[in-house]
């Protein structure tokens, strides 16, 4: 018995050394199901955005209140990656119970989109060579920057609840995941952060509709469940996803609200959706063009005054002179110049003088044309054109990087907005 | 176990004589109300009903857990070997005719009632302060998850605090073994929210697993294998504590 | 068996330093009052706290009583009542409090033995007050208090005239004697030759981690003018070794 006082003392440590790293490790290795379901998500958001030809997703979001159906959005999603098209229809009831349907098309040529009651297709064709690669493509969210560092922020931030996404193994394949949190478990935190979030929002959208049914509740506003569901298909993709928040509240007038918000997604027809462009024929269409904006309606003389402030007051002393010569096959020319009234060139010495050929591509902000200044420098410079006919001029462009840019100007008096000259 | 009886009643009795214990109450009694005065606040001023009379225990529990509870776990795991190695006096506790794991046994279990003592004080406090400001929302079932959740909460703690009696008995010096507590504790809680991968090698991460316990859909095999985490982890910790602790020279 | 009290075999503890003592073998007998003599640094309380259980020996064994320290701890110190090196007692407990933890490992310890214990020791004036406000002395009476508590046949006493003023001592000198007469045997280290050569029947003399030389009392007394020639001897013999 004493002889055996370090042998117990081994044995009682190694057992417990083994039930603790083997259990461990396979805790570590079977992992919460709110990690599977997190791969899960993962996997189909990749094979969304690659990987899988084409697929319909369908989304119904419905907020009720007390079992009465408020706000409803469906929308019905066809994408095709291999023909980079897409059609998407979207169906909001309101709160009033208007409904309204906007539908859109997008291909590598065509958009068309048509929107509520309007009986109208407007129609966009795009130049061949503009660059709609990613248009129509569904983005991965897991790979834009940041969502590594979005990521772990919410895996901390569900830390114990991870465990409530429960797992089961679908007899015909794949997995379904389930999890549902009552008041108590959803930590108070979180609960309050997300109550006052839904109130905030409730509000936000009866100050938007006059008319609209939603209760302003006031007092006692608590998460009341939170539940949701998830259908994995034996290749591993999610094919159906609900997911309900319930909040219960007191109006002002004493009455007991419960707010349920309900999402279902749903993914199906993988590799059997058409996507097919709306039949137009005989329909009414409005073409709308696009070139950046330019079109040849832009072709004129555009001014803007060179004023100084001198002994007290605002002085003209010269003018800036943008005229657009021609807008032809998506390229602007022009000549931009600047005059300065005699007497005053001390006062702006170096006056630009130069024409251009700009080629805006609306789909990239950071198209630029260059030209050259007064000292013999090259610089670059943009133009945009607005709704009301005028046209605003960068000059003197810094390129930053490739996705940012800045205005070196910084001449006094000089917002950049040119004003139609016209003959009369 | 002979003098086992003797070295528990005396461990209870120097624990209860120790200002550490009211300060603890004390504590205790202030992170209730605090929880109180900010729940109240949050209702009154934003209309939001964070908790009910029966989930107020258990947002306490969830701040309490992670603060207050462990770090007096630390304080009376130092006081019971450090505090006694260093102020000469476990020597009059050992030469008696108990044996040394008889005295282990009942300073560890010491530590346990005082954990588990220290939860029901906070629980009956914050039981009662959660009927008496939101009466109307009370339920059997409630009090039945409360009570549960503090009994669950009652284990990762202890295991953690058989850890610190483990570095107790490394480490001489007792401000070395509290800070080196502190650190590992923060570090067990950093590791189980940056590699959350690894939380299931951390006694810290399961501090919240009455949430597991109280689930709706309660998730058995998760618990079970928590339990068995626990269970080890807890094994090796006391082993470990106890084979250091019998070795020493006093 | 009975009549060895303490059976010491082959006890060896070496710290890193080089000091300890080694190679210990010792028979105290039932009724012997033992003196443990030695400078300060020669290993006494190292000994005795091997033989109490508090520091674990390199090698050897002691047994009290029959019963082996190492292998059947709580039936050796059942019997043992011991001072080592210091007396210490709870600071935030009073001298009853502090008495009361102890007695709940023996048997038959009552209050009354309580209040007899203090009584003997001269503290029953202090029995309420906290022993952190006490000076050296009284701790070394609440020390002793605790130690004769459950009437052990053994006492183990580590330089029990510490701190102690000459009424103290001169009362610590009487307690020993009375016991002894009742039976108890004593264990005690000291390096005050005098109080030794009044008090012990057997004397073993520890010079340089090593016991020199065991012999009665009286034994010595006849071959030397005094304890403190013997000392003297014994140490210039070993010392030239």
């Amino acid at each position: 018995m004493k002889l055996s006082k370090k042998a117990v003392t081994a044995l009682s440590f190694t057992i417990g050394a083994c039930v603790f790293i083997s259990t461990a490790f396979a805790d570590m290795a079977l992992g919460s199901g709110y990690d599977q379901l997190k791969g899960s998500i993962k996997n189909t958001a990749a094979q969304m955005e690659k990987g899988l030809n084409n697929y319909t997703i369908e989304t119904l979001i419905t907020l009720k209140d007390n079992g009465q159906t408020m706000v409803q959005t469906s929308t019905l999603e066809k994408i095709d990656n291999e023909k980079q098209a897409s059609e998407r229809s979207t169906t909001t009831q309101q709160t009033n119970g208007e409904t309204r349907t906007n539908y859109s098309y997008t291909d590598q040529k065509f958009s068309v989109w048509k929107s509520g009651e309007e009986d109208k297709y407007y129609v966009m064709e795009y130049p061949v060579d503009s660059s709609r690669e990613n248009w129509n493509r569904f983005d991965n969210p897991f790979n834009q920057s940041g969502a590594a560092e979005i990521e772990k922020i919410v895996d901390a931030l569900v830390g114990g609840l991870k465990d409530y996404v429960q797992v089961e193994e679908r007899p015909e394949g794949g997995r379904a995941y389930s999890g549902s949190l009552s008041e108590a478990q959803v930590p108070a935190a979180v609960n309050a952060v997300s109550s006052f979030g839904i109130k905030q929002l409730i509000s936000d959208q009866s100050r938007m509709e006059r008319d609209s049914k939603l209760p302003q509740m006031e007092s006692d506003i608590f998460v009341k469940k939170v539940s949701g569901t998830a259908v994995e298909n034996n290749a591993g993709l999610l094919e159906k996803m609900t997911g309900d928040v319930t909040l219960s509240g007191i109006d002002k007038s004493g009455a007991q609200h419960d707010i349920t918000l309900n999402v279902v997604l749903k993914l199906s027809d993988i590799g059997n959706t058409q996507v097919a462009m709306p039949d137009l024929t005989g329909a009414n269409i409005e073409k709308v063009s696009q070139s950046g904006g330019f079109s040849s309606k832009h072709v004129g003389t555009y001014q803007n005054n060179i004023v100084i402030e001198k002994d007290g007051e605002f002085v003209k002393i010269g003018e800036r002179i943008l005229e657009i010569t021609s807008v032809e096959n998506k390229k602007v020319t022009g000549k931009y110049y600047e005059t300065v009234k005699p007497g005053f060139e001390a006062e702006y010495p170096n006056a630009y003088n130069f024409s251009f050929e700009y080629t805006p591509d609306n789909s990239n902000p950071m198209s630029f044309f260059t030209y050259t200044n007064a000292q013999g420098e090259q610089e670059n410079g943009q133009i945009h054109p607005n709704d009301l006919g005028m046209l605003y001029l960068d000059l003197n462009v810094e390129i930053m990087d490739e996705h940012s840019y800045r205005s070196n100007v910084d001449i006094q008096y000089f917002n950049g907005e040119f004003n139609r000259v016209f003959e009369e | 176990m002979a003098g086992f009886k003797a070295a528990f009643v005396n461990e209870s009795i120097k624990l209860l004589k120790k200002k550490k214990i009211i300060a603890a109450a004390v504590l205790s009694i202030f992170a209730v109300l605090i929880g109180q005065i900010a729940v109240t606040a949050i209702k009154h001023g934003f209309g939001l009903r964070v908790v009910g009379s029966t989930e107020f225990p258990l947002v306490v529990l969830s701040g309490f857990t992670y603060t207050i509870l462990p770090l007096f776990a630390i304080f009376v795991a130092i006081d019971m070997f450090n505090g006694e190695f260093s102020s000469n006096t476990m020597k009059i506790t050992l030469a008696r005719p108990v044996s040394r794991f008889g005295v282990f046994s009942a300073k560890v279990l010491n530590l346990a009632l005082f954990i588990a003592a220290n939860l029901l004080f906070v629980m009956i406090i914050a039981l009662l302060a959660g009927f008496i400001f939101n009466p109307s929302s009370a339920s059997l079932s409630g009090i039945v998850s409360v009570v549960l959740s503090y009994a669950a909460t009652f284990f990762p703690v202890f295991v953690f605090a058989l850890l610190v009696v483990l570095l107790s008995n490394i480490i001489r010096g007792g401000l070395a073994v509290f800070f080196l507590s502190i650190m590992v504790y923060i570090g067990f809680n950093f590791i189980g929210i940056v590699f959350s991968n690894y939380s299931s090698f951390l006694m810290t991460s399961m501090f919240d697993w009455y949430t597991l316990w109280i689930s709706e859909t309660a998730n058995v095999f998760k618990i079970f294998r928590q339990i068995l985490i626990l269970f080890g982890c807890g094994i090796m910790l006391f082993t470990a504590g106890y084979y250091l602790f019998d070795r020493k020279d006093v | 068996m009975t009549n060895k009290a303490i059976e010491i075999t082959d006890l060896a503890k070496v710290y890193t330093n080089g000091r300890g003592i080694s190679d210990l073998n010792l028979v105290v007998d039932q009724g012997d009052i033992f003196g443990f003599l030695g400078p300060n640094g020669a290993g006494k309380t190292t000994a005795m706290k091997m033989m109490t259980g508090l520091m674990k020996p390199d090698r050897g064994d002691v047994k009290i009583f029959g019963a082996s320290i190492t292998e059947d701890y709580v039936n050796a110190m059942k019997h043992v009542g011991c001072i080592i090196e210091t007396a210490e007692s709870y600071p935030y407990l009073t001298a009853n409090e502090n008495l009361k933890l102890f007695a709940r490992y023996y048997p038959g310890v009552d209050q009354r033995r309580i209040d007899e214990c203090l009584q003997i020791t001269g503290m029953l004036k202090y029995k309420n007050e906290k022993s952190k406000k006490f000076s050296l002395g009284m701790k070394q009476r609440l020390g002793v208090a605790a130690a004769i508590l459950s009437k052990p046949k053994l006492l183990i006493l580590d330089e029990p005239l510490n701190g102690l003023d000459v009424e103290g001592m001169l009362d610590m000198r009487k307690m020993i004697k009375r016991l002894a007469e009742e039976g108890t045997t004593f264990f005690i280290s000291s390096h005050l030759i005098h109080d030794v050569e009044l008090t012990c029947t057997r004397i073993g003399v520890v010079y340089g981690g090593k016991l020199v030389n065991v012999e009665y009392t009286r034994n010595i007394l006849t071959n030397y003018s005094s304890l403190e020639n013997y000392f003297v001897s014994e140490v210039d013999r070993n010392g030239r070794v």
